[in-house]
């Protein structure tokens, strides 16, 4: 209801603005403001959403924007068809520079961005037969929709329609599961791997998405004058996408049209200021991500989200909550995990060194070593994120080997991290419903228009993750963030987005590292409850007080080998265990006298 | 393509990649002590350019040109650090907002050069005497320009590899690339390091704008070109080490200048298109083995 | 020399260790043993200004220094030997020592002195002087990380598990220059999770499980002690 009042409003403002300011200066502006920001929320998607970067965000632009020129002026395509074109033309340009882009991050992915930005505008500059240079293209045909005023106000219209339309869109689909999961695959790209999330192709995904936007608001842009050449394709428009969006507010949703306003407003103003005006891009966006790092739009929910913190401040440590009685929803049975043979060296160090391990299914095994025995590397070789140098892995007798963490994680061998990987900008129930992502079946294009099986599956979700909630006690802490609840809390969560996954072999990675005895015992009872359902469970543990409880069955590594194995009792007293432990006895063998 | 002409693209293209190889050397060694570098150091050379323009044209001889510029450029330096990169060093920001404010700061340098010197396109006066302005050597005609300009860069990038291998300074910048923790257990002010690594990158960046004066037209813009440059350079080299650097660098103004001569209307793609090439076929450089782990890429 | 007081370290969210009480005497070598994960490393961390203290106090002869830059630790003459031997692998071995001096590097005789001194207790670290730190094996490195922590010439040194992933005998090569470091006027308090090589040599041993100090006691009564066993495999 509230969403419908918004949009009636909008329509309102939206139909009202230009007899407000009645000149055709401003009507123009404000056509300017709309394609921006369409521009800039397909640039919010993705660095906002996804975590990606691209400082030539022009160049998607100007492929828009030739597209449909060179389409309608020069080959008398109708705008039905040259606008379309122009979309696509800028969204293939993002596939292909997506697929290289993807796989390097950080400042190579910024430097790449920037290249292909300086490529387009080199291009548009002197590939004078197709772009006419700096001359440009003439000619490009005004948009008339019957129904609509002509001219400038009616082209607005259609720009501002465009515009919140897409809005809501994005609204739809940041909302939704969908929007959730890119959120995780911005926050720990490992994470969301091991839940089963195809991360390349959801970052391909953005890239394309975003770059389909800036077509499009590139297209608008052509259409707006009559006339476009070389001089709007250069590296300062980029900037101003990207100061707009910073400004406004990374990853917040109304963060582009806030800075786009912002920042034309601004400029409108500093414009009287003739020598300072230049400095006006550089300054915000020093002074924006260093004092206000959320932007202005995302300003605004931080407070939100700090003001219901003072409200009601997060429970320190963990009560012995009234977890439901009630079975924790698992998978069919769970499967056993057979390893054999695994190896890998790291230059000349053998950190795994040929170990055979047998974990039958439904029951829990651990794996303990002193420091630097190997069992990390263990894990990371079992859920694929080390290709072995040799031995075999398998999950209920299919062969793991060769295959990517995600479709290990996808066949059910769901892992935690010992550094806690939560995503940071999702609520703990959030959290969790991203961790179902291997039975969530609908595309891209049902979430963005809320279509039934979207919404079907989106209510299943819920009802899993609620039922999760309840048995973990985290209920009351839904809609925190993880940073927001204290670490005993977040472990839970933590276990909480495995086990949403309906793990077949759940591998935990220091499950009660840093809790006491009472949130230590807490977990021991649900991993026994998540056992009695039937789920095979493989832990590394320094907490031997736990470790001898909840065991069935105890592995030890020392130096990448498998040393002793057995039920903790044998493990506890073999004295090799001992010695990896505590090392030989000094004096006895090296007969040299030992301190008084 | 005759001799002669394959000896002066030599030349020239050696010249212009000098320049490049400094400006990377600027981003290797930040990058190596804090995983960060300046965006904005392109415009930092283009500020030194136009600096040291308006003091050759006061007369200022060249020598005391070079240590005013050198002087300013240090200021900037640790302005950059302070400003842009210590504060989103902490917690509670971005992986790479340090990009955004560099980038920031370049922006502002830029508009200071607008206002300052205006933003049309200046011509350095003869640095070196006028009278050799073209040398015969072996018969071949050589602008003494650019080989004077070879022999500076030369020098420079010498002198920069004996402080960075056989001074201590040297060997502690290497200490806390390696691990800034292990490095402050020896006593070393890790934070000091970072800030000395950005005033190396400044005054290397400043210098080169000194030298690019000669050789090429300076106005207001030129900083971005010459960072993509620069970080095309590093990225030949593998941002592992300056000798490859060095090489990467000289290559990459050799493909610039023949790449110019071939197509003068698509001559200056190529460059980006082999850095584009570069990151993705090879990213670790073209000297070091394919997954040599560079902590850029990742 | 050294006096910690109920000692609380945070990483983040994650307290490391709780209410740790700890004292290192003039002349001692004190062991602090444990499992992995019992916060041995943080302590010493803690100690050099690498971890974050919450609560209680950390004094140096007097000083506090749990409000201190670990550089301003150091040039207390605070030596740490690291985990993991962390040589610089690109420098050789002299350059290390060097950089080990880096704070009375402007006094360049009584650093040349130094390195003569390293070099005469450690043999092999003279036949490798100009090898790549990074060449070297295991226990040569290790022998390379402690010289270098003596180049600072400290009154207190620290070292963090120097017999990790080294084989016996040269663990007890190690542990003897130790003792001999220790006759010589040297306190030391070394972190160790192979109990039975720390207990041997030390005077005084505390044992660390989950973060708080389970056992303390004199290393004579800590090495028959049964109740150490429990410390690192419960039961």
């Amino acid at each position: 209801m509230v969403r419908l009042a918004g949009v009636a409003v909008a329509v309102v403002a939206i139909g009202v603005l230009p007899h407000l300011f009645p000149t055709a200066y401003f009507t123009h502006l404000f056509t300017t403001i709309a394609y921006s920001t369409i521009v800039v929320i397909g640039l919010n998607v993705l660095i906002g959403f996804s975590g990606q970067i691209s400082l030539g965000h022009a160049g998607f632009y100007a492929v828009g924007a030739y597209t449909t020129a060179l389409l309608s002026a020069q080959h008398g395509w109708s705008l039905w068809l040259s606008f379309p074109a122009a979309i696509v033309a800028a969204a293939a340009a993002g596939f292909v520079l997506a697929l290289p882009a993807i796989r390097t991050k950080g400042l190579y992915l910024a430097v790449m961005t920037i290249a292909f930005g300086f490529v387009v505008e080199i291009l548009s500059q002197r590939w004078v037969e197709m772009t006419g240079g700096t001359m440009g293209v003439y000619g490009i045909p005004t948009v008339s929709v019957p129904g609509l005023p002509a001219g400038a106000v009616g082209y607005f219209y259609v720009v501002a329609a465009a515009t919140l339309a897409l809005q809501l869109v994005l609204n739809t689909l940041v909302g939704s599961l969908w929007g959730k999961t890119l959120v995780a695959v911005k926050d720990s790209e490992q994470a969301a791997e091991a839940v089963g999330i195809d991360v390349l192709r959801w970052k391909v995904l953005a890239f394309v998405i975003s770059a389909g936007c800036a077509g499009l608001g590139g297209a608008f842009f052509a259409h707006q004058n009559g006339y476009i050449n070389s001089d709007a394709f250069t590296f300062s428009t980029s900037l101003f996408f990207l100061v707009a969006l910073i400004v406004g507010g990374l990853g917040s949703r109304y963060g582009p049209i806030v800075g786009v306003t912002v920042l034309t407003a601004l400029n409108q103003v500093s414009a009287q200021l003739y020598e300072y005006r230049f400095y006006t891009l550089g300054v915000l966006l020093l002074g924006v991500l260093i004092f206000m790092p959320f932007g202005l739009a995302g300003g605004v929910s931080a407070l939100r989200r700090r003001l219901r913190r003072r409200a009601a401040p997060a429970a320190v440590g963990l009560t012995a909550g009234p977890a439901s009685a009630a079975t924790t929803p698992v998978a069919a049975s769970g499967a056993a995990l057979s390893v054999r043979g695994l190896a890998k060296h790291f230059g000349g160090v053998a950190a795994v060194d040929g170990v055979d391990v047998e974990v039958r299914a439904s029951t829990i095994h651990a794996l303990i070593g002193p420091n630097g025995a190997g069992k990390t590397t263990f894990i990371n070789l079992v859920t694929g994120r080390l290709v072995p140098d040799r031995g075999a892995v398998a999950c209920a007798d299919v062969a793991l080997d060769g295959a990517r963490p995600v479709r290990r994680a996808r066949r059910g061998v769901i892992r935690t991290f010992q550094n806690l990987q939560l995503f940071s900008d999702l609520s703990v129930a959030e959290n969790i419903a991203v961790g179902a992502h291997r039975h969530v079946h609908a595309s891209t294009v049902e979430f963005a228009l809320g279509l039934p099986r979207a919404r079907r599956v989106e209510a299943e979700v819920q009802r899993r993750t609620a039922v999760l909630l309840d048995a973990l006690g985290l209920t009351n802490l839904a809609e925190r963030r993880p940073d927001e609840i204290a670490y005993g809390h977040r472990k839970l969560v933590e276990l909480g987005r495995a086990l949403a996954a309906e793990p077949t072999v759940l591998l935990l990675d220091e499950p009660v590292a840093g809790l006491n005895a009472t949130e230590a015992e807490r977990i021991r009872e649900l991993l026994a409850r998540v056992r009695a359902g039937g789920v095979t469970i493989l832990l590394i543990e320094h907490n031997m007080d736990f470790v001898m409880k909840i065991s069935e069955r105890v592995t030890v590594l020392n130096f990448g080998q498998k040393i002793a194995e057995g039920t903790p009792e044998t493990v506890q007293r073999d004295p090799v265990v001992l010695q990896a432990y505590l090392g030989r006895r000094h004096g006895a063998a090296a007969g040299a006298p030992t301190r008084a | 393509m005759s001799g002669e002409m394959l000896v002066q693209v030599l030349v020239s293209g050696i010249a212009v990649g000098g320049i490049y190889v400094l400006v990377a050397q600027g981003f290797y060694v930040t990058w190596r002590t804090s995983v960060t570098l300046n965006f904005g150091q392109g415009d930092f050379l283009m500020f030194g350019a136009f600096v040291a323009l308006s003091f050759l044209r006061m007369g200022v001889p060249v020598v005391l040109t070079a240590a005013l510029v050198v002087a300013c450029l240090t200021l900037l330096g640790i302005v950059v650090e302070r400003v842009a990169i210590r504060p989103v060093m902490k917690a509670g920001h971005a992986a790479l907002t340090w990009a955004f404010t560099t980038l920031g700061v370049g922006v502002i340098v830029q508009n200071a050069a607008i206002s300052i010197w205006g933003n049309s396109s200046q011509n350095f006066p003869p640095l070196f005497g006028g009278k050799f302005e073209l040398l015969r050597i072996g018969g071949v005609g050589i602008y003494s320009a650019e080989l004077i300009i070879i022999v500076l860069s030369t020098l420079i990038m010498l002198a920069y590899l004996w402080v960075l291998r056989r001074t201590l300074f040297g060997k502690a910048l290497a200490a806390v690339a390696f691990s800034g923790d292990t490095a402050s257990l020896l006593g070393i002010n890790v934070r000091r390091m970072h800030m000395l690594a950005y005033v190396i990158a400044s005054v290397l960046s400043g210098v080169c704008g000194l030298l690019v004066g000669p050789i090429s037209v300076v106005h207001p813009f030129i900083g971005l070109n010459f960072a993509l440059k620069g970080t095309a350079a590093a990225i030949l080299g593998g941002f592992a080490s300056p000798v490859g650097i060095w090489v990467g660098g000289l290559l990459l103004g050799v493909i610039e200048v023949t790449s110019n001569l071939v197509s003068s209307q698509f001559g200056d793609l190529y460059p980006f298109l082999v850095i584009v090439l570069m990151l993705i076929l090879r990213p670790s450089g073209l000297f070091v083995g394919r997954d040599a782990g560079v902590d850029a890429a990742r | 020399m050294l006096e910690v007081r109920s000692l609380d370290v945070a990483y983040g969210p994650l307290t490391i260790l709780r209410a740790v009480n700890l004292d290192v005497a003039r002349g001692e070598i004190v062991t602090v043993i444990g499992s992995n994960g019992a916060g041995k490393s943080t302590l010493l961390r803690a100690v050099s200004g690498l971890a974050r203290v919450v609560g209680g106090s950390i004094r140096f002869d007097g000083r506090r220094l749990d409000r201190l830059h670990a550089e301003a630790v150091a040039s207390l003459g605070v030596a740490h030997v690291p985990q993991g031997r962390q040589v610089i692998p690109d420098l050789t071995v002299e350059d290390n020592l060097r950089l080990g001096a880096w704070r009375l590097r402007g006094d360049r005789a009584r650093v040349a002195r130094l390195i003569e001194r390293e070099y005469a207790r450690f043999p092999r670290l003279t036949e490798r002087r100009t090898q790549l730190a990074g060449s070297l094996s295991g226990g040569e490195q290790q022998m390379l990380a402690i010289a270098r922590g003596l180049m600072m010439d400290p009154a207190f040194i620290m070292m963090d598990e120097p017999s990790l992933g080294l084989a016996p005998i040269v663990v007890d090569g190690i542990m003897d220059a130790i003792r001999g470091l220790n006759e010589n006027g040297l306190t030391v308090l070394l972190v160790e999770q192979a109990a039975a090589y720390a207990l041997a040599i030390a005077d005084r041993g505390y044992v660390l499980k989950n973060g708080e100090v389970f056992l303390s006691g004199p290393a004579s009564e800590l090495r028959d002690d049964e109740r150490v066993v429990h410390g690192y495999l419960g039961g």
